[in-house]
């Protein structure tokens, strides 16, 4: 909350300044590339499910990054008892869920790899969601820099009991939508959700307004989906951390710092590190036709 | 104390008598400090302490006195020492009444009148003359001209001195602790120079009267007020007005001065704001208000007081306000010439209080307040024992109360709220310093502070597990301690010298130690300080740090140059400091020990300065050549690394050049090494996020692009009448509107999401004009 709120000021007082500016320069960063990572995020929905085994690329990179063909990979339900092995095809590792969701609210999964004659694990569990009530739309006019367009709003709440974090994607015409960024809530705010303090709250108004960007609002036909993703508290916290990163600017920027990792190498001595996060999480989306 | 008993006799021994007095402006009444008294024959030289007051002891006979201050008309006093004497100087100031320091044909001793190193003095007229942000004269920013003193950007809150974080100076208004000396984030300062009468940074060999900051000491002193006339001063400018009045409550026993200021850049920033902000409100004002009365020829008290805020807001929907208020009692009481008593009792309070509300068909809000309050008693005695030993001894006992937060949300008529236990914390100190000028080429100034800090009940005390540094330390247990006894105490013996070696005729080697303790740390994690960082106390989980600075140098006056040249070399040892694991909540977080980590420090460097303060033309040149290091497990590969305010290479020049009594201008150049900054390595593509990575894990491992900028002034004095004077300040600042990188950061393209961009932030990013009209009646 207090962070958002400095932002907020610092923007103002930054742009009462009239001076601040901001360019994009040319750097020549160092090349620290090839360490594989695993993207690996498993889903409540019947559809494919994806976890891909990749080597990282330099930052300004624009080719997509490689993948790694030759391991072996399981996802694991460890309250079911159940294992899901996925197979290498078109640079990723799948698995057919289209019958039978993988992702069960509750239940904790387990990620294993086996790479380089090495086994490593990752676990997490599958919370459940936030509630989305409704999305509408507004048309406004130009106001500033607010572009002139239709702005939708998202309208949603906490369930009450416990602490429940949600990561918020909005896509426009089935896209990411870049211009507005991933927002993350704890029970409906901002914060660490380490004090319940909004427990079965409705989201407060930087949600609701969150889902259009004034630089560019949406138009006429545009059908907006705005997805939850519900969250463990590690995976909560590791969201925050690529949030972090992916917005450090500003007056109070914070540091650059690595995000942190959940495979664990079981061969203890190993100093083979894969990196990256493994999640579960719980989806519901809500869309808008606007017009 | 064993100096003390190697004192010998200290009886004033037959035949010899005491003069004393006060030095002060004849203009307004108010007291000198550290103007210089000096006996003929003999050569025998005293400074007056920080209320104007000297003590020299010399056997009876004819003398005499040399009385020099800087700015002021040197005076000579023929007197005649038949007894003990009590004699009050005025002095003239060196120009006309709005005009700043002029010459005064005497050369001035700065660093060769100290026995310390690293101590540094600005009068407000030297503030007044140095090219200003948007022409305000600030304390803080000409701090940021000498050497040693540097921030992270323009716009960033506080200072750094020699390599010290920003919470590890002491910034005493009137002896009371300020805690944020900013205004509008970091632009300006809340010391309003219209109340300052001087202000004095120590940077090492810190004084034994001050303690309980490592890094170094800014010591503001405000002005008492014109206890002859009246006089109604004030000025105009783009960013805010200045109001102040002054004048005696009864000539020459008492007199007040308050002093006001009112920033209006919303109002000037409205036409530019979308409309929808054109509600919001962003400005800061602050009074300072200061009271004395002479009740006899002992006894002098004094009431100072200081009150500023910051505003924030936005429609209904936000309201962000943060302040300092501060109030000082003095009583100055002379037991006799030799004996000089100060107790000053003082408190301090910053606060904060953020407030949100939604202004749609949903009903919610937020409010969040939290505040430090200190609590200070200081009795300090001066002894003026003999021409060669001057005893400063006292007590200083601080009570803190930090109350890290509270927080309410409400929602559609329900309500939560969280209060955060508040934390105490006691600090007590006894000093004794004696500077002893051993003969006519040593002179000692050597002094111990005896610390104890007690972190106190009446709150929850958290017990954590050791684990892997950098990861959230688990909870082992919490009680609840009821009692306010003592949770933790330490106890820190500080010893404090300096050393001052006349090589030959004003040229001075110096040697300097000092040991220091801090109990308070700000917990911020961000570029640069924000206004709702939290002061939190050492507890059962976080030490006490301690600085260990070792310093070496020397000054001189070349003959047949008008100028003073000196160098100090300097090395700085920090234990416990503290860091933050990754992702660390410092948020109305009630374990936020957590997540906190302790490392040590270090910064070495050179400090080189040229100054000529006479004639014409006047200015100075300095160059610093410095490392700041940090080492902290769990962060960096453990390995040391630079410091966020390492600036290994600084220049600050300024040239002023006094062309006429209408005009002087003045232009001030700075360059520095870029501040230390981590980039990215490599990237991670997770679910569509480029997430930068730097896979050396190395902190701090790169520099921004350097520093510099150059600033011009002109002061032209206006009408010049009987009853008004005017005075105008043009000038402009980065003049050749240079960009200086405040942060480097890594985004994607919105628009073309596959390509990724660097982006360089420049706060300041073109030249800022500025005009400022002032007046004095």
């Amino acid at each position: 909350m207090r962070n958002k709120a400095i932002k907020y000021i610092s923007v103002v007082l930054l742009g009462a300044s009239l001076t601040a500016c901001e360019r994009v320069i040319d750097l020549d960063l160092p090349d620290g590339s090839g360490f594989p990572y695993v993207d690996a995020w498993i889903t409540d929905q019947p559809r494919v499910q994806t976890i891909k085994l990749l080597k990282a690329t330099e930052y300004m990179s624009q080719t997509a990054p490689e993948a790694i063909g030759d391991a072996q990979i399981t996802v694991t339900d460890v309250t079911a008892g159940k294992s899901y092995p996925f197979t290498f095809q078109n640079g990723a590792y799948n698995y057919d869920a289209t019958s039978t969701p993988i992702g069960v609210v509750g239940h904790t999964y387990k990620l294993n790899i086996n790479w380089n004659g090495e086994q490593f694990e990752a676990t997490d569990e599958l919370k459940r969601s936030s509630i989305i009530d409704s999305l509408t739309s507004e048309f406004k006019k130009a106001d500033g820099e607010d572009k002139e367009g239709y702005y939708v709003k998202l309208y949603a709440h906490d369930p009450t009991g416990g602490i429940d974090f949600t990561w918020i994607r909005t896509y426009r015409n089935g896209e990411l939508n870049y211009h507005v960024g991933e927002m993350l809530s704890a029970d409906g705010a901002f914060g660490n959700g380490d004090d319940n303090l909004s427990d079965g709250f409705a989201f407060i108004p930087p949600f609701r307004d969150g889902v259009t960007s004034g630089e560019k609002p949406y138009e006429k036909g545009d059908v907006v989906e705005v997805l939850f993703r519900s969250m463990s508290k590690p995976s909560y916290d590791f969201m925050q951390q690529v949030q972090a990163q992916l917005t450090n600017d500003g007056l109070f920027g914070k540091v650059l710092t690595n995000v942190p990792a959940n495979v664990v190498n079981q061969q203890s001595t190993s100093k083979t590190k894969i990196y990256g996060w493994f999640g579960t999480v719980a989806e519901v989306s809500a869309s808008k036709k606007v017009e | 104390m064993v100096l003390l008993f190697a004192m010998g006799p200290l009886q004033a021994q037959t035949g010899k008598y005491t003069i004393s007095g006060y030095v002060k402006d004849e203009g307004s009444g108010e007291v000198l400090i550290n103007a210089t008294v000096t006996m003929q024959p003999g050569g025998v030289a005293v400074i007056t302490n920080s209320y104007g007051y000297y003590s020299v002891t010399l056997p009876g006979g004819k003398y005499t006195m040399l009385i020099t201050y800087s700015g002021y008309k040197t005076i000579q006093k023929e007197i005649e020492l038949k007894g003990n004497t009590t004699t009050d100087i005025t002095l003239a100031a060196g120009g006309k009444d709005m005009q700043e320091v002029v010459i005064t044909g005497e050369r001035k001793l700065r660093r060769t009148n100290t026995v310390g190193m690293g101590i540094q003095q600005l009068s407000a007229a030297q503030i007044k003359k140095i090219p200003a942000f948007m022409g305000e004269p600030d304390v803080v920013k000409a701090l940021l001209t000498l050497p040693g003193v540097t921030t992270v950007g323009e716009g960033s809150s506080g200072f750094n001195v020699r390599g010290g974080n920003v919470d590890e100076n002491l910034i005493i208004m009137d002896e009371a602790p300020v805690y944020n000396s900013s205004h509008l984030l970091g632009f300006f300062s809340v010391f309003n120079p219209d109340a300052v009468k001087n202000v004095t940074m120590y940077k090492s060999a810190f004084p034994a009267e001050y303690g309980g900051r490592t890094s170094s000491v800014l010591d503001i002193r405000m002005k008492e007020g014109n206890n002859q006339k009246y006089h109604v001063n004030g000025g105009i400018g783009n960013v805010f007005s200045r109001l102040a009045v002054e004048g005696p409550i009864q000539k020459d026993k008492s007199s007040f001065v308050v002093a006001a200021r009112r920033s209006y850049i919303d109002v000037l920033a409205k036409p530019f704001l979308k409309a929808e902000d054109r509600n919001s409100t962003m400005y800061f004002y602050d009074i300072t208000a200061k009271l004395n009365y002479e009740l006899n020829e002992k006894n002098t008290i004094y009431l100072s007081g200081y009150f500023g805020q910051d505003v924030f807001g936005f429609g209904d929907q936000v309201k962000f306000k943060w302040g300092n208020t501060t109030g000082t009692f003095r009583w100055n009481h002379l037991f006799n010439r030799k004996l000089f008593l100060n107790t000053s009792i003082y408190y301090s309070k910053y606060n904060y209080s953020l407030a949100f509300k939604s202004d749609d068909d949903v009903q919610q809000g937020y409010d969040w307040t939290s505040d430090i309050q200190t609590y200070g008693v200081k009795p300090s005695l001066t002894w003026f024992a003999s021409n060669k030993h001057t005893i400063k001894t006292g007590v200083n006992a601080i009570y803190y109360n930090f109350y890290p937060g509270k927080g309410e949300a409400s929602s559609e008529g329900a309500k939560s709220q969280i209060i955060l236990d508040r934390r105490y914390g006691a600090e007590t100190a006894a000093f004794l310093e004696d500077t002893w000028k051993l003969n006519p080429q040593w002179q000692i100034q050597a002094g111990v502070r005896l610390n104890r800090y007690a972190y106190l009940g009446n709150t929850t005390v958290y017990h954590f597990r050791d684990t892997t540094p950098n990861v959230r330390k688990p909870l082992d247990y919490a009680e609840k301690v009821t009692s306010k006894k003592a949770v933790n105490d330490w106890v820190f013996f500080e010893p404090r010298l300096s050393l001052r070696y006349e090589l030959k005729k004003n040229t001075f080697f110096k040697v300097g130690y000092s040991r220091t303790t801090q109990y308070l740390h700000l917990l911020s994690n961000t570029a640069s300080p924000t206004p709702v960082d939290l002061y939190f106390p050492s507890t059962n989980n976080i030490k006490p740090s301690l600085t260990d600075q070792y310093s070496v140098g020397f000054v001189t006056l070349p003959t047949g140059l008008p100028v003073e040249i000196s160098v100090e070399t300097f090395y700085k040892k920090m234990d416990d400091l503290l860091d933050y694991i990754d992702n660390a909540n410092l948020n109305l977080n009630q374990v936020v020990e957590a997540d906190l980590l302790t490392g040590k420090g270090k910064s070495y460097g050179v400090e080189v300065e040229v100054k000529k303060e006479t004639g014409k033309w006047q200015g100075w040149v300095n160059y610093t050549l410095s490392r700041s290091l940090r080492q902290t497990p769990g962060i960096s590969n453990n390995d040391w690394y630079l410091s966020r305010f390492d600036r290994t290479h600084v220049v600050n020049s300024c040239v002023m050049y006094n062309r006429s009594e209408k005009w002087q201008f003045s232009a001030n150049f700075t360059f520095g090494s870029g501040t230390p900054s981590t980039f990215p390595d490599s990237k991670l593509d997770i679910q569509g996020l480029p997430i930068p990575y730097n896979s050396t894990n190395k902190r701090n491992d790169f520099r921004l692009p350097a520093y510099h900028r150059l600033d011009v002034s002109a002061i032209m004095q206006g009408h010049q009448g009987k009853k008004m004077k005017q005075e105008w300040v043009f000038g402009i600042y980065n003049v050749y509107a240079h960009k200086n990188a405040y942060s480097i950061y890594f985004q994607q393209n919105q628009d073309e999401p596959e390509k990724k961009e660097a982006i360089r932030l420049s706060i300041i990013g073109s030249l800022i004009p500025s005009v400022t009209w002032n007046f004095k009646f």
